[in-house]
């Protein structure tokens, strides 16, 4: 096939495609209309989730703060305090950075551009929040059964079970998640190279 | 084509300026169609993009300054919304219900010349996304000082990348129908 060929197809279904019904003034209103609050709501939808669990877990903790001794239930429950504060704080930041533009004013490589930065800080925002989840789900545990049941959970066996058990599976999973979000990562940076050529 | 531009002065958000958007839009749907097509993987993907870049026109219309053609400025945003549109795809929101048939066009009889224009269409998403809009334009019969200013590019480099783009293309589609059998 030559391009001329394919310009040429191009030409033919364009034409066809001008001369068929037009859309009609209502449905155009229509979509003037939509109401994007709902759309941004449910692409937010795991992001503001997790937020609200991270922060009934925070008032969890901080509301116990002072039951959690020795030193080192302490440090772990100021520790998680931070995560919980931290992790949900990125993550909805990077979000918001990913889906606010501006189509009006900037042209094609200019959004190209941007598009594919925010990207690849949303990519390393994630990456970044699921190793403060792996140091969370360390600090988190003794806290909460500091706080529900009493004990000092470093004092029985049972926490290095769960430990020996969520490590490997969290190292595992992490490892299969990086590999998909470093993929993106190469190719938005790919795209950012492209356009400097 | 009709020139809107003496059109734009009229105050935003006046019932009269909506009556020009519509215009507008009626005017140059395919090519809003055509946009669509290139960034979306499925139908309903299709619907969403169209509606989106719709209401991404209409948000952006005061902004319209009459520096340049309405169809330019009409490929720019359509173009920029296609690249936010590429990872929202699988996310759906409530959207206005459109005639199936409006939107799948071009109704073709001819089933062949469908397949024709499926495979064009798959070749052209196959390219990254810099190609991918550059090409379309080019295949719109826009000239490469309009491309430039749409894109941001420069004219010479447009000259470059047009010439890469057309080797790679119709290699991809070689390939393919050899591949096929065809």
């Amino acid at each position: 096939m030559e391009f001329k060929e394919l310009e040429n197809q191009w030409k033919e279904m364009s034409g066809k495609i001008d001369n068929q019904k037009k859309l009609a003034d209502s449905k155009i209103i229509k979509m003037t209309e939509i109401n994007y609050t709902n759309k941004i709501n449910k692409m937010k939808f795991p992001e503001i989730t997790g937020a609200v669990v991270c922060c009934v877990a925070l008032f969890f903790i901080v509301s116990g703060m002072h039951k959690l001794e020795p030193w080192y239930l302490m440090m772990c429950g100021i520790v998680s305090a931070i995560m919980l504060i931290l992790m949900p704080v990125i993550s909805i930041r990077a979000v918001f950075k990913i889906q606010s533009f501006d189509v009006s004013t900037n042209n094609y490589k200019q959004t190209l551009s941007a598009y594919n930065k925010n990207k690849m800080h949303f990519i390393n925002v994630q990456k970044l929040s699921m190793c403060l989840g792996a140091l969370l789900f360390v600090t988190i545990l003794p806290v909460i059964g500091k706080l529900m049941s009493g004990k000092d959970l470093f004092k029985s066996t049972f926490i290095w079970y769960i430990y020996s058990v969520g490590f490997p599976f969290l190292y595992y999973f992490d490892h299969w998640v990086f590999k998909k979000y470093n993929s993106a990562l190469s190719k938005a940076e790919d795209i950012i190279r492209k356009l400097e050529d | 084509m009709i020139h809107h531009s003496h059109i734009l002065d009229m105050s935003y958000n006046s019932g009269e300026t909506k009556i020009r958007f519509i215009e507008i839009i009626r005017e140059n749907d395919g090519l809003i169609y055509k946009v669509s097509k290139m960034y979306s993987n499925s139908f309903e993907d299709e619907q969403d993009l169209f509606q989106d870049i719709v209401y991404q026109l209409w948000k952006s219309f005061s902004s319209f300054r009459n520096e340049s053609k309405i169809t330019t400025w009409m490929y720019r945003i359509a173009l920029n919304t296609g690249i936010h549109y590429l990872d929202k795809g699988k996310k759906k929101a409530h959207k206005v219900s459109l005639d199936e048939t409006l939107l799948n066009r071009p109704e073709i009889i001819d089933e062949s010349k469908q397949d024709q224009y499926d495979m064009m269409f798959a070749q052209i998403k196959r390219l990254n996304d810099i190609e991918r809009g550059i090409i379309f334009l080019y295949l719109e019969g826009k000239a490469h000082d309009e491309i430039a200013m749409i894109t941001g590019f420069t004219i010479t480099n447009i000259g470059t990348r047009i010439g890469r783009i057309k080797q790679k293309l119709i290699s991809q589609i070689n390939l393919n129908k050899a591949g096929n059998g065809i």
